[in-house]
């Protein structure tokens, strides 16, 4: 789900920079607010990691194949740590496995980093709007409701660029007809990448419950 | 990539296609350039906001075609004569040497990424040693 380079025109890279800055500079900024913002940096540094690694795992789904991207999982998990965490991802992956480009790294890190803080936030309203449900099965619904919408609003926005960007040349049907099949394979990716989120927070409240307060 | 679409524009041309059309089942596609036409001829190959543009370098048979450019690109101008022909997303390397992922050359990719996970693992540890 990169966007690669020479995809969107020069206006649509430029703005994705400048958004990626600014984001950038507001989760550095409340990073820095901690008491001490190096702590969660070993954790950071483990889910770039998983996240750079991820783009690579492939899954099937007839007939076209969606690959991981766990950025939801990233914001459930690090809070404002995600949008550099993705950041630095995309970018050893434009450089190292060839996904997306240097042009668009900025346009890629707004798609995906952005809907990571969302899903922060959203895990986040299990302190609030999350007391109605029982406090079992609370953390489990909202880091589920944050790695499924975290990657789906991401999905949302990559169709909303590409389906904007049809070069003239290109036979426009096809291409938008190919453009939802990809989309509506992320659907079955959301439910994925979702439980899996659910399962990691729940493995990380029972072992080690402090990395989850972040 | 299968059923991806496929633009070629000729060397005289970058503003309106030559050729279009589609890829096979196991992604490939086949045309023959013009070789009254020498130069780059522009491959862009596009699916679902994906894809990439291939230049593949073709010497004229006409006496005009560029000394220097038939000189630097004898392998892959050989190539893509047009007794042979482009496959745009598929191996040879000597055609694809312009284009695709921007990687370290002759390393395998999985030594690549082991080399990047192992240091984000680091970055970890080091971060992890605790203040001292």
């Amino acid at each position: 789900m990169h966007i690669p380079d020479g995809i969107v025109s020069a206006q649509v890279c430029a703005a994705g920079y400048a958004l990626t800055g600014l984001a950038t500079w507001y989760s550095l900024r409340q990073i820095n607010r901690k008491p001490d913002p190096t702590a969660e940096i070993p954790k950071a540094s483990l889910l770039t990691a998983a996240f750079f690694v991820a783009s690579s795992i492939y899954i099937p789904v007839p007939p076209t194949s969606v690959h991981l991207i766990l950025n939801g999982l990233l914001g459930v998990v690090l809070g404002y740590f995600a949008f550099p965490a993705i950041l630095i991802g995309l970018f050893f992956q434009a450089l190292v496995i060839g996904h997306g480009g240097l042009t668009t790294l900025g346009v890629n890190a707004t798609m995906m980093g952005i809907p990571a803080l969302l899903a922060y936030h959203i895990f986040q309203g299990r302190n609030t709007i999350g007391k109605v449900l029982p406090a079992s099965v609370r953390t489990g619904v909202f880091a589920f409701l944050g790695g499924a919408l975290g990657l789906g609003i991401a999905a949302l926005i990559f169709l909303a660029l590409v389906i904007l960007n049809i070069p003239a040349d290109v036979d426009a049907n096809a291409e938008r007809a190919a453009i939802l099949t990809l989309s509506i394979a992320h659907i079955p990716l959301m439910m994925v990448e979702g439980i899996f989120t659910a399962m990691l927070v729940l493995f990380l409240q029972r072992v080690k419950p402090e990395l989850l307060e972040g | 990539m299968r059923a991806a679409q496929i633009n070629i524009y000729a060397p005289d041309n970058p503003s309106e296609p030559w050729q279009t059309g589609v890829t096979d089942d196991d992604g490939r596609f086949v045309f023959t350039p013009d070789p009254s036409q020498p130069g780059n001829w522009e491959v862009m190959v596009r699916q679902a906001g994906h894809g990439d543009v291939v230049a593949i370098p073709v010497a004229g048979t006409s006496a005009t075609a560029d000394a220097t450019m038939a000189e630097d690109s004898t392998a892959a101008a050989t190539e893509a004569t047009p007794e042979t022909a482009g496959e745009p997303g598929n191996s040879r390397p000597a055609m694809l040497a312009n284009a695709g992922a921007p990687r370290a050359a002759n390393v395998p990719l999985w030594v690549s990424m082991a080399a990047m996970v192992w240091g984000f693992v680091g970055t970890a540890l080091f971060f992890a040693r605790g203040k001292r």
